[in-house]
């Protein structure tokens, strides 16, 4: 046996034992769950996201502006007791999902309010440090209590027949989807959904919609309607931007790059265009979206997609590597 | 079936294999559940073939992109914990891991996931190539290099492999 062999033994056994005991947290997956879904309502409408993440941004800010009625509060679990609590709500769940996601929001509502009595302590003691901390840790549970009642309204909603596609609003049947105006769709989408009676409003950019009819029963006819009105506009189909147009998005990524740089943000520094062409997933957003990261608080979040949105005002068609990124001045105002 | 469900029984070995990719320099439940929340995003998608092959790649990639900005860190750490006391068994049980920790510590970022990955993984040449993004001569070299710094780290006979462990099983 030569040396080399014994040292690759050696080093295949201490790599092992250094890393004996060494167990993941039993909420580990549903910690990477929570941040997926967080960061899929985020991302929403990247270029390439496709309709789902549309969705998830339609179905997501109603939440944000109008939370939904308090869930009854329910006896303390016993310490140690991780098993889901379930009369959370006088009505079922319908699915184990909503269950799941009911307990959750019970549970972050419960963490809010420990944490708030934290703050209260710190700022008796005038303890400056623990009292920020407990601030931050407590508006982070106050939204993960909300993005979980959220999800328990998503997970209840009563599925509807498709319904007939809704024409009038504008027809992009002469588009191809690289150079489609996302926010021109958004637009047109958001007035078909208010003349067929939704309450709803634009999302910053402009490129997502908000319901904030918040009543689940209508959750299911708002998701239906929302896709006759894409259909009415005839949209060309989701695709990928073909190899040529791959460069001209990585473009528009190192220009927000920048664009998030000049705003004071350290964004994670971009790959190469081979990089991102064998199968990176990077945006320039993405550190910044993570849960402790900057733009946690969805009021900042919104702010910067406002100065740095994720798509080009007009869409690609309208955008020339090596300009800077424009910033959305306004929502557009939905009133004819 | 739920993601959660899916993926269960693979944490505990992703979790280590982010604590040595990264050298004990980052949390390693933080880089998993990082990697997992994208993966998550493409399995929801109906794009995951593999969720196993999918979360490494992912543990692998989250592990490059946060880099060594914590290195500093974790000698920090290591510096206030010893300071002042005598060590109790876990942190002797610990310093073990710290040993190792080192070693990998002392390796530039492509070599230390060769050696990862050969080692800890049990991968082939040519898989840790393909996870790499690199050619099977570059992993080679970037093994036979690592092997070499680890040399001087790593003594081959250390007293403590021939002891039972403090405090039990650990």
């Amino acid at each position: 046996m030569n040396h080399d062999t014994e040292l690759e033994t050696e080093l295949r056994h201490r790599l092992q034992e250094a890393t004996e005991g060494l167990q993941a947290s039993p909420g580990l997956w549903t910690e990477a769950e929570r941040r997926g879904r967080r960061r899929l309502r985020q991302r929403r409408m990247a270029v390439g996201a496709g309709t789902a993440v549309a969705l998830a941004a339609v179905v997501g800010g109603a939440m944000l502006l109008t939370p939904p009625p308090a869930i009854p509060s329910i006896d303390p679990a016993a310490p140690g007791d991780t098993a889901p609590p379930t009369d959370l709500d006088p009505s079922p769940a319908q699915t184990e999902a909503e269950a799941q996601a009911r307990a959750e929001a019970e549970l972050a509502r419960r963490r809010a309010a420990e944490l708030e009595a934290q703050r209260r302590e710190a700022e008796a003691g005038h303890d400056l440090a623990g009292l920020e901390a407990a601030e931050q840790a407590r508006r982070e549970a106050e939204r993960d209590a909300v993005e979980a009642r959220r999800r328990a309204l998503e997970e209840r909603a009563t599925p509807v027949e498709p319904l007939p596609p809704i024409t009038g609003y504008g027809d992009h049947s002469d588009a191809n989807y690289f150079d489609l105006d996302h926010y021109a769709v958004t637009h047109q989408t958001a007035r078909c959904l208010l003349d067929a009676g939704f309450d709803i409003e634009l999302l910053p950019p402009g490129d997502g919609i908000a319901f904030l009819d918040t009543d689940p029963d209508r959750l299911g006819l708002a998701q239906a309607t929302a896709a006759a009105c894409r259909a009415g506009l005839n949209l060309p189909s989701p695709a990928p931007p073909p190899s040529e147009q791959e460069a001209i998005v990585y473009a528009y990524q190192l220009a927000l790059h920048q664009c998030l740089t000049d705003a004071g943000l350290r964004p994670t520094a971009p790959p190469s265009l081979e990089a991102v062409r064998s199968g990176s997933d990077w945006t320039a957003y993405d550190d910044l979206v993570r849960p402790d990261g900057p733009l946690a608080d969805p009021a900042d979040f919104d702010a910067i997609q406002m100065r740095c949105p994720q798509q080009p005002v007009g869409g690609f068609g309208t955008w020339t590597p090596g300009d800077p990124v424009q910033p959305v001045e306004q929502l557009p105002d939905l009133d004819r | 079936m739920a993601f959660t469900d899916a993926v269960v029984g693979l944490e505990d070995r992703l979790v280590r294999l982010a604590m040595l990719l990264s050298g004990g320099t980052a949390d390693a439940e933080d880089v998993v559940a990082e990697a997992a929340a994208r993966v998550w995003i493409r399995w929801r998608q109906g794009g995951v073939e593999s969720l196993p092959a999918y979360l490494r790649t992912a543990v692998i990639n989250e592990v490059r992109r946060r880099g060594r900005r914590t290195l500093l860190d974790r000698h920090v750490r290591q510096r206030r914990s010893a300071e002042g006391r005598a060590a109790t068994p876990i942190e002797e049980r610990i310093a073990i891991r710290e040993t190792v920790l080192d070693a990998l510590a002392t390796l530039g970022e492509r070599q230390r996931t060769a050696i990862v990955l050969r080692y800890f993984e049990d991968l082939s040449v040519e898989e840790t190539a393909q996870l790499m993004g690199t050619s099977t001569g570059t992993v080679k070299s970037q093994v036979a290099r690592g092997l070499r710094t680890l040399q001087d780290h790593l003594d081959p006979s250390p007293e403590h492999l021939d002891q039972p462990l403090p405090g039990g099983t650990g």
